[in-house]
């Protein structure tokens, strides 16, 4: 028996959960978690909708370049990944990525009856649901209300929670550093009163739950900037916003947090005018980070353990509109990168653009089953109930 | 009205009272206030939104125009948020967002938002059928949930399911999949124009026979919602509604039967049905006083109202929506808010607890709103996000109306925990300001 499983257990043994309250009781297990010994998932949502079309490019397809004039990209100009696609030539290191056989591309992603409100297609995938349903929960919530204990076991890189995390039982924690939560009620007026802890007694009404509530809030605070002994990046990362939410992750993976889902978001895809030069910026940006992230864990022995996934709202349009842009459109490419990827690589066909639905790209892989094989494949645990559809694997995990 | 009951009733029919107004509304019956109140139509200089003609203009100056009607919605939210502040007539401002809450539609055009806005605050408390036919026809409503799109050949049930499953009978209680289908049969023609105005669209119009609930019969849009509200399970759904709400979030299933009977025997009169709650005992009941958790809005009005709390800046409310997470006219679907207890968790508490210290105070505020691409297309985040949010305060008003009371009465009707009373009793204050400040910096704050 290992140490930590053996603490564990005698930690359960000896006090029994008769005696703990629900919400401490996730507490007595943190930090017992050793630093290696777990599979994490660190999300990046491309917000606004990126243009997957400019990101990976069918450069060879006629199509592609009749219907953009002004804003398509030159063969000479891409990095050829096949003798049909190429990548956006900002995204010179992710093609280091690429080429050392550690990032999947997925292709033509998205979901039947596709909504072109950026608001409405990105809760679509945060909840997972069919796209005339709606919920409460994300996809991310539902999976730690079934196997997490500690709202730490997710975290956002922001300042607001977004959607996917949000479960039935607990919601992730969002946080801007290790310190935010800590310091959010650092100097509260009442901390002395919260911190005698003699809030169990209380009803389970909603001023008990306010309290309980408050005194998990802090718990995990402490956790986080208490277990955040990793101050330092031990790769340059980019000082753009991502690139210091990446270092952060970094840290907090490497300090050996318990924490199981990163989720950080890249804004600023929307790119209705002038696009090359918007989203060529972002391409580049999320390219530098996403490579610091890569050979910052690789380092520290992380890395084998870390899946990153990226995915944007909604593709745009594969026509360009009248000011160098593009509008909303439908299903996109998305991105795996890790070191245990059955199948890196370009999983599937290219977006076909001889079949344009009303425009856009047909999706062809619902991505509910990437979240399915991800809950199966790389967390071990059965979709069924998280994931309302079922889905043949993919085999890319 | 003792005390305790005149602040309990005014907590949940209002947002809250200062000691001037607890003094005299404990000598004025509910019906009475009720009585003193007036409908207070929303106001908005549209004129330039007015006589546009729509078909001929280009794509880009459509584009423009809605981005300058996004803006005039938020205009209209803070007026409506001033008014919620401002107005005598709490009951009424209280029935409306409660209503915004039931009837919840996702709005981007200020003249169709005017009128769904207006349409709710004429039948507030008028007859719930009246009501409902008036949201279900404005232009609002009609774009929302796809109306205009639901036409003789190619029905789209939308409308016809929400009408069902949120505004009237509840998920899969007493309709069946095909009287849904059967119910948007006889909603199809039902259109607005530009200028808002519904009309009825014949040759869209399913004139066949449909059968529903049963029943068979030449069926219009008018027809089903007779045929709705005929059944007690609508009065029911409304009531439950109208329970968790206004008493207490879990369901006393007497005290619903209750008010069922109420609105059912009174032909759906809400204001009926709101009198019976104010005067009924088990309203004051102690497990109901302090029950809720107050969403973003009411918090927000409650502050303002106590501190007179204001801001010329439309953005800065719009900013503290944001980060509440509830934007009026911007529910997150059709299904409405967040209720009750899903509004806290470990990243929202906190902030509920600071900001009401960070707006007395006019400190400054370090979180950033996530970006909202659909209102704001192309919008790009800003670098270190430090804000005041510039909400101006009247202590001298706060005190002024609110002098011979006890603060914990005044915030929590005297409840509060014991640890936390202990706490207060060993601490002295700097000063009352202090006291005010800590006070409602107390997770009890949160409650209503």
């Amino acid at each position: 028996m290992k140490r930590s499983e053996f603490l564990r257990n005698t930690t359960l043994g000896a006090v029994g959960t008769l005696f703990v309250p629900e919400f401490l009781r996730g507490m007595e297990l943190v930090g017992l978690q050793s630093k290696t010994n777990f599979n994490k998932l660190v999300v990046i949502q491309l917000s606004g909708g990126n243009d997957g079309l400019n990101t990976v490019v069918p450069y060879e397809n006629d199509i592609y370049h009749s219907l953009r004039p002004k804003i398509r990209i030159p063969k000479k100009e891409v990095i050829k990944l096949n003798d049909e696609l190429g990548l956006n030539p900002s995204l010179e290191k992710f093609n280091r990525l690429y080429d050392e056989g550690l990032v999947a591309i997925l292709n033509s992603v998205g979901y039947p009856n596709p909504n072109r409100s950026h608001f409405r297609s990105m809760d679509i995938w945060h909840t997972g649901v069919d796209s005339n349903q709606h919920s409460k929960t994300g996809w991310l919530g539902r999976y730690m209300d079934a196997h997490c204990t500690t709202s730490h076991s997710m975290l956002e890189l922001d300042s607001k929670l977004s959607l996917s995390l949000n479960g039935e039982l607990r919601n992730g924690l969002a946080v801007q550093n290790s310190q935010s939560l800590y310091r959010s009620l650092r100097g509260y007026y009442f901390d002395q009163v919260i911190d005698t802890g003699e809030f169990a007694d209380l009803h389970e009404d909603n001023q008990g739950y306010l309290y309980k509530t408050l005194v998990h809030t802090r718990q995990s605070g402490r956790y986080l900037a208490k277990t955040h002994t990793v101050k330092e990046n031990n790769f340059e990362f980019p000082k753009s916003r991502l690139g210091r939410k990446l270092g952060q992750v970094s840290q907090f993976i490497r300090s050996g947090l318990s924490t199981q889902v990163y989720y950080v978001s890249h804004n600023g895809f929307d790119s209705h005018a002038n696009q090359r030069n918007q989203q060529d910026r972002l391409l580049k940006d999320y390219s530098d980070s996403v490579y610091a992230l890569v050979e910052s864990l690789k380092k520290a022995g992380e890395f084998d353990n870390t899946l990153i996934m990226t995915f944007s709202e909604f593709g745009r349009r594969v026509k360009e509109n009248g000011s160098s842009g593009t509008d909303h459109g439908k299903a996109n490419n998305l991105f795996l990168i890790g070191n245990r990827l059955i199948r890196p690589g370009i999983y599937n066909a290219a977006p076909n653009l001889m079949g344009l639905d009303d425009g856009d790209v047909s999706y062809t892989i619902d991505f509910r089953n990437v979240y399915s094989d991800i809950i199966s494949d790389w967390f071990g645990k059965d979709p069924s109930g998280i994931i309302s559809k079922q889905f043949d694997p993919l085999d890319i995990i | 009205m003792k005390r305790q009951e005149v602040i309990h009733l005014y907590n949940r029919f209002g947002f809250g009272l200062n000691a001037k107004e607890i003094r005299r509304f404990s000598k004025m019956s509910f019906e009475k206030k009720l009585r003193k109140e007036t409908v207070d139509e929303l106001r908005l200089d549209l004129s330039e939104f007015q006589g546009i003609d729509f078909k001929n203009l280009s794509k880009l100056e459509r584009m423009e125009l809605r981005k300058r009607g996004r803006k005039k919605v938020l205009d209209l939210n803070a007026a409506w948020m001033r008014k919620m502040i401002s107005s005598e007539n709490i009951v009424q401002e209280k029935m409306n967002l409660f209503w915004h809450h039931h009837f919840a539609c996702i709005i981007d055009n200020p003249i169709y938002g005017l009128q769904f806005t207006n349409a709710i605050r004429k039948h507030a408390t008028g007859n719930f059928r009246t009501l409902l036919l008036e949201v279900s026809k404005s232009a609002a409503m009609i774009d929302f949930l796809h109306t205009r799109q639901n036409n003789k050949r190619m029905p789209n049930e939308d409308f016809a399911r929400e009408l069902c499953e949120l505004f009237t009978l509840g998920r899969d209680r007493e309709y069946t999949e095909t009287d849904v289908a059967e119910i948007a049969r006889c909603f199809t023609g039902w259109n607005h124009r530009f200028s808002g105005a519904f009309f009825m669209q014949t040759r869209k119009h399913d004139g066949g026979s449909k059968t529903i609930f049963g029943k068979t019969g030449n069926f219009t849009g008018e027809d089903v919602i007779d045929l709705i509200l005929q059944k007690k399970a609508c009065a029911q759904f409304i009531c439950e509604n109208i329970y968790t709400y206004f008493v207490n979030p879990v369901l006393h299933e007497a005290h619903v039967n209750e008010l069922t009977e109420v609105l059912y025997d009174s032909n759906y009169d809400i204001e009926k049905l709101i009198i019976h709650i104010a005067n009924a005992e088990w309203f004051y009941a102690r497990e109901n006083i302090l029950a809720k958790i107050k969403s973003p809005i009411e918090f927000i009005v409650g502050l303002a109202k106590q501190f007179k709390i204001e801001n010329d800046s439309t953005e800065s409310w719009l900013t503290l929506q944001r980060l509440f997470d509830q934007v009026l006219y911007r529910p997150p679907n059709v299904k409405g808010w967040k209720v009750n207890r899903e509004w806290i968790d470990s990243n929202s508490l906190p902030f509920r607890l600071r900001i009401p210290s960070v707006i007395l105070t006019n400190a400054q505020l370090q979180l950033e709103p996530k970006p909202d691409y659909d209102a704001n297309p192309m919008g790009m985040e800003r670098n270190n996000f430090s804000k005041r949010l510039g909400f101006s305060c009247d202590w001298d008003y706060f005190f002024a109306n609110n002098k011979r009371i006890n603060f914990k009465v005044l915030f929590f009707n005297n409840i509060i925990s014991p640890q936390v009373a202990e706490f207060l009793e060993n601490n002295s204050f700097a000063s009352k300001k202090e006291e005010v400040i800590q006070l409602i910096s107390l997770p009890e704050y949160q409650l209503m």
